[in-house]
């Protein structure tokens, strides 16, 4: 029986961690090699035994066993099929699986794949990424075991079935990139807890933390984009983050290991802030156990999290357990680990990536703040206060943008310190751009304040890295090189550095596209019947007609909204006052059936969507019709849509710049794979720092 | 035509020519999208508003995002308020009477805890800016050059400490310039 096999493999997979986690550290202690080969051995089982539970799962939504309670409620035959692969992590216990299988996955390889000079400090690798898997296959074990069997003695032939919110091509994504993301800052924090307590050389550990770093941080980053994305397409009028305690949650440890895989560049080209690191990766750990806190019924609401239970109290339990281990080995072992370099200008690169990490774990304990901070404020009734997106958005902002101004700065500044050249040959002439690009868009006719200086900033830092790969280039080009060959021989030879250039070069192109949707959006709420319009700047939006289709799981009713480019002086006439149906006010107006100018251009048409979805959810989800350009999104959600009285409740936006915000993405990885690419020299420049 | 022949007229422009079309090319981006009149309708307000209620029942969206009935009813009345001729914070004002003050996103500075909400991150912020003037000085200051903390143990060795130091200087400085020369061939 598939559930027995299951839950066997999540209690073998149980005992086994821990004669890993015991073996390992008896077999230090005692110096029993046998033992510690055996305890390895037994975590490669064990973290394989997790693994192997989560395909088994996987296997029991293929194969529709609905005997299992788990299975029942989030799948059904109605379905499309190709969510069966997905909806194992929908829930509670079967995400806790996901996380369990994919941290033995990633322990495997981080335990197998260890440098010489990390070796001594292997027992206690195991033993941290050991303990993790004990905690998450015992809880769900004793707690929420997704294997569980219904207890009636009649076995459902059909399931509840996905949650409608949840049957969306992000669910394909988003959800394993970001639990990857969470559970996967345990890998660095093993290794380098691992390595203070085994007491190896100082810096063994910097290359291997710099690359699990790095990739943790990118799956993460990419998990919350696509998140952002999934949200783009659902909501009201493009909203894509909305401060929600969860997307915090995540965003908190993304922002210390920001400042982590920065400071640890400064780490292995110099020796400095090792301290920092530690502590940066004890923090980020932390971090991460407070979302899955928070993810499972802990104190704060939100619409993602998971339903109250008591895991959230179990999980705040062991955030606090996690804390004192990490600060408890910090403080026993920090004294050894400090520098013996100086830092000798306030100008120079180290410093600059000290003021980013300050800045990084700042922003995390304003955004800590505002999650924390109505949390406690609530237990009393007398105060009441909310804390949400009109207030993050007007305090990130302008972190947001000294972030992009140092992003363009920092990586100018020499190690060491500054000359005089740096001034002349790249701080002016970026600025000079800037104040030219704000002056334009002053012309232009672009007068709020906030969006100039953001898009100054913007231009200043792309400016910054433009003339460094100008002038690499031209330098290789001097020597004989083909533009393009010597741009790429300049990259390649150098690939943390100018992959860490694309990276911030995707920061200020996301940071183009929240300017963009933030500032100049604009929208309008209207009611059509088949054939009328709505004019909003200058397009059309015609409501065709609504298309229904009905699924075995749902009733799909489709508008067909036809988009055209309008030529506002056609429609002088019915400008007049701009009000809608009710007298109100409005950004646009309304256009009658067949009083509509020949003159316009036919764009394209948009199908947004609402699907109502049968019992047992009895729910309605919305996909909103967007028509993607360049420089702007339109943008139609249905409000309501009805056969009964023939009419449509179109909300209608026009969000510029916003496609920016997902070109960043695919911007991103190449960056971080550029980065993380090993060069074939082994005695490349910035490998070995050549110091006194 | 050899090689260098060819592209010898890319030498001689400065790093400034080429950003120009660069820098047009951003700006037709940018300048095409927002070119939009700053339309403050009431409906535009209206949304505005829309993004700072919360939806009481709704585990923290705002009723720009929610579609439950009491958020349609709460968009209604802020679209009434406002034809009615009221300004942003009287509609908010209004509906913070009927529904308490938790129902707005941001807290209201006017009294002492939201008062103290908004404070709190300017807080946070100068106190890390003060503990990182503190790291920055102390790091400055602590890995001072071993010379001048030595006088007192080597005495006997003055000379040789002293030309130590020097070659040291002399190596630092060199080094510095190096470090910098590389990254601008690179």
């Amino acid at each position: 029986m598939i559930s027995i096999f299951g839950i066997a493999c999540l209690a073998i997979g149980m005992v086994l961690a821990g004669y890993a986690v015991i073996g390992s550290l008896v077999g230090t202690r005692y110096r029993i090699n046998e033992l510690k080969t055996s305890a390895r051995w037994g975590f490669y089982a064990a973290a394989g035994a997790s693994f192997l539970a989560a395909l088994v799962l996987v296997g029991a939504f293929v194969s529709n066993q609905f005997q299992i309670n788990y299975v029942f409620e989030h799948s059904s035959t109605v379905m499309s099929r190709a969510f069966i692969w997905v909806a194992f992590y929908a829930g509670n216990s079967g995400s806790l699986l996901f996380i369990a299988g994919i941290l033995g996955v990633m322990s495997i390889i981080a335990v197998r794949f260890m440098s010489k000079a990390m070796l001594p400090s292997r027992p206690y690798v195991i033993a941290i990424l050991g303990g993790l898997q004990v905690f998450y296959l015992g809880l769900m074990l004793i707690f929420a075991n997704p294997f569980e069997v219904t207890s009636s003695p009649i076995v459902p032939t059909e399931g509840q079935g996905l949650n409608p919110l949840l049957r969306h091509p992000g669910m394909f994504i988003h959800p394993p990139l970001l639990m990857a993301g969470l559970i996967g800052i345990s890998i660095p924090f093993a290794l380098v807890n691992g390595a203070l307590i085994a007491r190896v050389d100082k810096d063994a550990w910097v290359d291997s933390t710099r690359i699990w770093g790095i990739v943790i941080w990118a799956l993460l980053g990419l998990g919350m984009l696509i998140g952002a994305w999934w949200a783009y397409t659902i909501l009201g009028w493009g909203g894509y983050w909305s401060w929600d305690p969860i997307e915090n949650v995540a965003l908190m440890p993304w922002l210390v290991m920001t400042a982590f895989i920065h400071s640890i560049m400064v780490q292995k080209r110099r020796g400095m802030f090792r301290t920092w690191n530690i502590a940066l990766v004890g923090i980020a750990f932390v971090m991460a156990q407070l979302g899955t806190s928070i993810n499972r019924g802990g104190p704060v609401v939100s619409v993602h999290s998971f339903a109250a239970s008591t895991l959230g109290t179990i999980f705040l339990g062991f955030m606090i357990f996690s804390m004192v281990f990490t600060l408890v080995l910090f403080v026993w072992f920090w004294r050894r680990e400090r520098a013996e370099r100086r830092m000798e200008s306030f100008f120079s690169r180290e410093a600059a990536i000290l003021v980013n990490t300050f800045m990084m774990l700042a922003s995390t304990v304003i955004i800590l703040w505002g999650v924390i901070f109505p949390v406690f404020t609530n237990l009393s009734s007398e105060i009441e206060i909310s804390i949400s997106a009109p207030y993050f958005n007007r305090i990130v902002g302008p972190i947001f943008l000294v972030t992009i101004f140092l992003m363009g700065i920092g990586p100018l500044l020499p190690w060491r310190r500054t000359t005089r050249q740096f001034l002349r040959r790249w701080f002016i002439p970026s600025c000079a751009v800037s104040v030219l690009v704000v002056v334009i868009l002053l012309a232009v006719g672009i007068t709020s304040v906030w969006p100039l200086v953001i898009f100054g900033v913007l231009t200043f830092s792309l400016m910054a890295i433009l003339i460094e790969w100008w002038r690499g280039t031209r330098a290789r080009m001097r020597a004989g090189a083909k533009p393009w060959s010597a741009w790429w021989s300049m990259v390649s030879d150098n690939r943390p550095r100018h992959g860490g250039y694309v990276v911030h070069i995707a920061m200020l192109v996301f940071a183009l596209g929240v300017t963009g949707t933030q500032f100049f959006d604009i929208r309008t709420d209207t009611t059509l019947l088949a054939g009328e319009s709505v004019v909003l700047r200058d397009y059309r939006f015609e409501y065709v007609g609504l298309i229904e289709t009905p699924f075995p799981d749902r009733r799909e009713m489709r508008a067909q909204v036809d988009i055209y480019r309008v030529n506002l002086a056609d429609y002088a006439s019915m400008r007049g006052a701009m009000v809608n149906e009710q007298g109100f006010e409005s950004n646009g107006f309304r256009v009658e059936a067949g009083r509509a100018s020949p003159n316009d251009t036919l764009l394209g048409s948009v199908e947004p969507t609402i699907d109502f979805y049968f019992p047992p959810h009895n729910q309605a989800s919305v996909r909103a019709g967007i028509r993607s350009t360049v420089n702007e999104d339109l943008y139609v959600v249905p409000r309501e849509l009805t056969t009964q009285n023939q009419n449509v409740v179109l909300g209608i936006s026009i969000n510029p710049l916003a496609m920016w915000l997902w070109i960043a993405g695919p911007v991103f990885l190449v960056g971080t794979v550029v980065a993380l690419w090993p060069s074939r020299r082994k005695d490349s420049r910035d490998e070995y720092d050549v110091d006194l | 035509m050899s090689l260098m022949c060819r592209a010898a007229w890319i030498h001689k422009l400065r790093s400034s020519v080429l950003l120009l079309p660069i820098t047009l090319i951003f700006l037709l981006v940018i300048a095409v999208s927002c070119t939009s009149e700053d339309i403050f309708t009431l409906e535009q307000r209206a949304f505005v508003l829309d993004t700072q209620i919360l939806c009481p029942i709704c585990d923290g969206q705002s009723i720009a995002e929610s579609n439950a009935q009491i958020a349609q009813d709460l968009r209604q009345i802020v679209r009434e308020q406002l034809a009615a001729g009221a300004t942003n914070s009287e509609v908010l004002d209004f509906v913070t009477d009927r529904y308490g003050e938790g129902i707005v996103g941001s807290p209201d500075a006017g009294n002492f805890w939201g008062l103290l909400a908004w404070l709190a991150p300017g807080i946070i912020a100068f106190i890390g800016v003060v503990i990182l003037g503190i790291v920055l000085f102390s790091i400055k200051r602590r890995t001072a050059l071993p010379i001048q903390t030595a006088p007192t143990q080597a005495s006997s060795s003055a000379p040789s400490t002293k030309y130590t130091a020097m070659v040291e200087r002399e190596l630092t400085a060199r080094l510095a310039n190096k470090d910098n020369k590389e990254e601008e061939s690179e």
